[in-house]
């Protein structure tokens, strides 16, 4: 391998500050579709277990229809093809007004995306808890969003934490796919100092330990409300 | 004692005249640690772009073609002659503008034939071929558009490559004159010109000649884009190899010197870019006389 190392690209200016706003940028992604993610997600993974069909089956129809689709080719279809299918004057306030378009479009993309994966955890939550306890809770003279609120929800919540962690992380990595559609997210910003330095070994291995410490970070963060949420006697806790 | 030593040196003398004429006809992979490795191999690799036509691109039969390819195999050719493996593998690796560097740097690729603009900075990273090709930054509108220089596209949106040359020289311009353009990022040629066509964007920065190319062959429907403004950087594209193999290097630049020279690299161009109807500028037709370097 002939190459010139210069380890000090990704810490001079200015490409140490291009690093920054693209991890800002990561955060702000990922943030957000989490928040669309886990509010969609919950919504859609409850739906599946209701005793009604019909919400059922457009809890199912969701998850079958973000589940399916390739990421990528999502953000792809919210960016170029559903401005296309809107009316004039929607279109071009997407296009032209709306500020941040790369940005909202990555979010909307990628919340959703994750919603469904969620959904499946949320549902999977559910129905560890057991029929049991939701008869009984019925049998006690619970309606049913009290069953869910005071008896299934709160258990099943726990049950979650663990791959809801996955989910989280995967939150955090696929943002970096929003570089596709012009975000420079941190692994954009490193695809910058590339293209500017030639130096792209340099900046793709600054970009890496930043993502492990946020991940390692938000490992930590979970376990820690795992601890604090957990109730003593359900999943195995003494 | 006198004489032994007479005859001594007219000996030595000859030996060293034979020695002489011997690299010019210089066989077999030498010194090079990348002919050493293609001998060993028994294969040479090369990088070539999937979508850059008509420079470097997989076609409708899925077959590696182009101009930069074209002019690669003159390498390929003499790569063959040099090793004496007239039944040499060539293989294909394709590339991005994000990993090219590190595939020419870590010696998976023996070329690289796409449309690399030659910088200085990126000759502390890698070694190029003469120049083979010569654009620079323009600007693709659509033809409703009535801007003629970038400058008139000032507040608005304009796509550039990411980690283009084009990209930087926007961003200076930007900066110098506060144009006050918002750059936004697009990842190939294609994405770019979708960006103008649904009219997300006012314009596209990118390579002239390449935007040239996508405007008279895939603008949907025919016409409905257009390129403008004046050469905004100088763009001399380049083969890429790996740096310090003097004589890989040599053997590089000897087969392009031989292609300007014969006029090959003009049957070249016109074969590629005449169908398209873009006729052989003329400093890249001095670029070639210049860089035909005698024997």
């Amino acid at each position: 391998m002939i190459y010139h190392w210069d380890w000090s690209v990704p810490i001079s200016a200015p490409y140490l500050g291009w690093l920054m706003s693209g991890l800002a940028w990561t955060l702000l992604v990922a943030g957000a579709a989490w928040v669309l993610a886990f509010i969609v997600g919950v919504g859609i993974g409850i739906l599946r277990t209701l005793p009604n069909r019909a919400a059922r089956r457009f809890g199912a129809l969701y998850v079958t229809i973000f589940r399916s689709i390739p990421l990528l080719l999502q953000l792809f279809l919210w960016y170029f093809v559903v401005p296309e299918l809107l009316p004039a004057s929607a279109a071009h306030w997407i296009k032209r007004d709306l500020p941040l378009p790369e940005y909202w479009t990555s979010v909307i993309g990628l919340g959703l995306f994750t919603a469904a994966r969620i959904a499946e955890q949320i549902r999977a939550g559910i129905e560890a808890v057991g029929r049991g306890q939701s008869m009984a809770a019925a049998a006690s003279g619970l309606t049913l969003l009290q069953s869910y609120r005071y008896v299934v929800l709160p258990v099943a919540a726990r049950y979650v934490l663990p791959p809801l962690t996955s989910e989280f992380l995967n939150v955090i990595k696929n943002s970096s796919l929003a570089l596709t559609i012009g975000l420079l997210e941190l692994t954009g910003q490193s695809r910058q100092i590339e293209g500017e330095t030639f130096h792209g070994i340099e900046a793709f291995t600054a970009a890496t330990l930043i993502y492990v410490v946020l991940t390692l970070a938000a490992i930590a963060a979970m376990r820690a409300l795992e601890r604090v949420v957990a109730i003593p006697g359900v999943m195995a806790r003494v | 004692m006198s004489g032994s030593s007479f005859f001594c040196r007219a000996g030595l003398g000859l030996l060293f005249a034979a020695t002489l004429a011997v690299p010019a006809m210089a066989l077999g992979a030498g010194e090079s640690p990348i002919l050493k490795r293609i001998a060993e191999r028994n294969a040479i690799t090369i990088g070539h772009r999937e979508a850059s036509a008509p420079y470097s691109f997989i076609s409708r039969e899925q077959r590696v073609e182009g101009y930069s390819i074209d002019l690669c195999m003159k390498v390929v050719d003499a790569v063959k002659a040099r090793l004496e493996k007239p039944d040499l593998e060539i293989k294909y690796v394709p590339i991005n503008t994000t990993n090219r560097i590190a595939l020419v740097a870590n010696g998976t690729i023996d070329i690289e034939c796409g449309t690399t603009t030659n910088t200085l900075a990126r000759q502390e990273q890698v070694e190029f071929s003469p120049i083979f090709y010569i654009t620079g930054t323009q600007v693709l509108v659509s033809a409703a558009n009535s801007a003629k220089e970038v400058e008139d596209l000032k507040g608005k949106r304009v796509a550039v490559l990411q980690g283009s040359s084009n990209e930087q020289s926007l961003r200076a311009l930007n900066e110098s004159e506060k144009l006050g353009i918002e750059l936004v990022y697009a990842k190939d040629l294609g994405e770019g010109a979708l960006l103008v066509a649904s009219d997300r964007v006012d314009g596209f920065a990118a390579d002239g000649g390449q935007i040239k190319v996508f405007a008279a062959t895939k603008a949907q429907p025919k016409g409905s884009l257009k390129v403008i403004g004046r050469l905004l950087t100088y763009d001399p594209y380049s083969a890429m190899m790996q740096r310090g193999d003097l004589e890989f290097s040599l053997l590089v630049k000897r087969a392009y010197a031989e292609t300007f020279r014969s006029s090959e690299a003009e049957k070249l161009y016109e074969k590629w870019f005449g169908p398209l109807g873009i006729a052989i500028e003329p400093e890249l037709k001095t670029a070639f006389v210049i860089q035909a370097i005698p024997r």
